[in-house]
């Protein structure tokens, strides 16, 4: 709290008055020299009013223009799809002839109509091979959430599908030689996902049951070599009484 | 008519849905239209695309969307004795469009990156400095 000091000249002093107490009690400077070039420290109250009173610049809402170009990009991503129960509908038939069928190829097509697509359509049905003809978006949708989802990558352009119970892709290369129109990309042979290379080579397999005869055979073939091998002796000894005995 | 990609530019199964509705297949339909309605295969004898289609969808796309252009009806119509051919590869190589004219000429497009509008201005401006009474659609 200031107090009054001795006044030595009046002259020299100088009542300033000090707004923190009330105006009751008045601060009075005496020097020489009132110094008014240092800066004085600014009150709390002072200091607070001025930083609520301070000017703040308003927000530029406008966007750059890069910042426009890359949201187009982004937009375009989020592309939203847009329900579509027939889609839907299509889509889950096609789900249910992918887990139902031994076979599905997907055959690339270009301007196959009329009566060559009939002839192809009925040479197929003699071998059981179904023809059907889904969307890209549909049959994407189809094989979305499947383990078969690799094939989203043929489903680009005009594609047919042609399945079947049980896998027959010989009789479907066999047809697929004589129209040049439609070409085999690839497709999904008892549960594994083939390219045409694979699928051909596949053709060439034996059947089953030959297989299991020839993997039979080659398991029998040592426990025979051995009773062979143990029964030799005892037929040669045999044979020799035998011999014996004639001369006899 | 556009030279390079960036204008078509298409967002293939990076997100599945987006590239089915992207909304700048509106765009380039109308202008493929003018352009499927005016191709011919007079000068040429023979075409052969060859693809691999595991490589990819953004890369086979193109191709295999010229080969349906150029083995359109209307297409084949115009010389019935041009040879078309489309051999699947199995070797994740790019994509190759293989043209052979009458002269003896060969266009070849590596078409991994290019778009099928692309390939047939290149192809049918040349096919017009060959035969002068062939028209370009505007």
């Amino acid at each position: 709290m200031a107090t009054l000091t001795r006044i030595s000249s009046a002259a020299t002093a100088v009542r300033v008055v000090c707004p923190t107490l009330d105006h009751m009690v008045t601060q009075v400077r005496y020097r020489k020299t009132i110094n008014t070039r240092s800066k004085k420290h600014i009150s709390v109250i002072k200091a607070k009013l001025l930083a609520v009173t301070k000017w703040k610049a308003p927000q530029d809402t406008r966007m750059t223009m890069a910042e426009r170009c890359g949201l187009r990009e982004e937009r375009m991503q989020e592309t939203v799809v847009q329900e579509n129960p027939l889609r839907d509908l299509m889509a889950k038939e096609a789900r249910h002839v992918l887990e139902t069928s031994g076979m599905v190829a997907v055959l690339h097509i270009s301007d196959f109509s009329g009566p060559d697509r009939r002839v192809f359509c009925a040479k197929l049905k003699e071998s059981d091979i179904t023809v059907r003809f889904w969307s890209n978006s549909v049959a994407g949708l189809a094989v979305q959430d499947t383990p078969y989802s690799t094939l989203t990558t043929l489903m680009v352009g005009m594609n047919m599908y042609a399945h079947s119970l049980n896998p027959q892709v010989a009789p479907l290369l066999k047809v697929l030689k004589v129209t040049p129109q439609v070409s085999l990309l690839g497709g999904l042979v008892d549960g594994l996902l083939m390219s045409k290379a694979d699928m051909e080579h596949y053709a060439q397999l034996p059947s089953m049951e030959q297989c299991h005869g020839e993997v039979v055979s080659v398991l029998s073939a040592g426990v025979s070599q051995t009773s062979q091998l143990l029964q030799n002796p005892l037929q040669q000894l045999s044979r020799n009484l035998q011999q014996i005995s004639s001369s006899a | 008519m556009a030279t390079s990609t960036e204008r078509f530019a298409r967002i293939v199964y990076k997100n599945w849905p987006s590239n089915v509705f992207n909304p700048l297949t509106r765009v380039i339909n109308k202008r493929m239209w003018r352009w499927t309605s005016g191709v011919t295969l007079k000068p040429t004898a023979k075409i052969l695309v060859e693809f691999d289609p595991w490589l990819g969808p953004e890369k086979t796309i193109s191709c295999r969307n010229t080969v349906r252009m150029f083995a359109n009806q209307k297409a084949r119509k115009t010389n019935p004795k041009c040879e078309i051919t489309t051999k699947i590869k199995n070797d994740r190589s790019e994509p190759i469009i293989n043209i052979e004219y009458t002269d003896g000429e060969r266009l070849i497009f590596k078409s991994a990156h290019l778009h099928e509008l692309e390939i047939m201005e290149r192809y049918m401006k040349k096919c017009a400095e060959k035969d002068p009474e062939i028209k370009l659609p505007l």
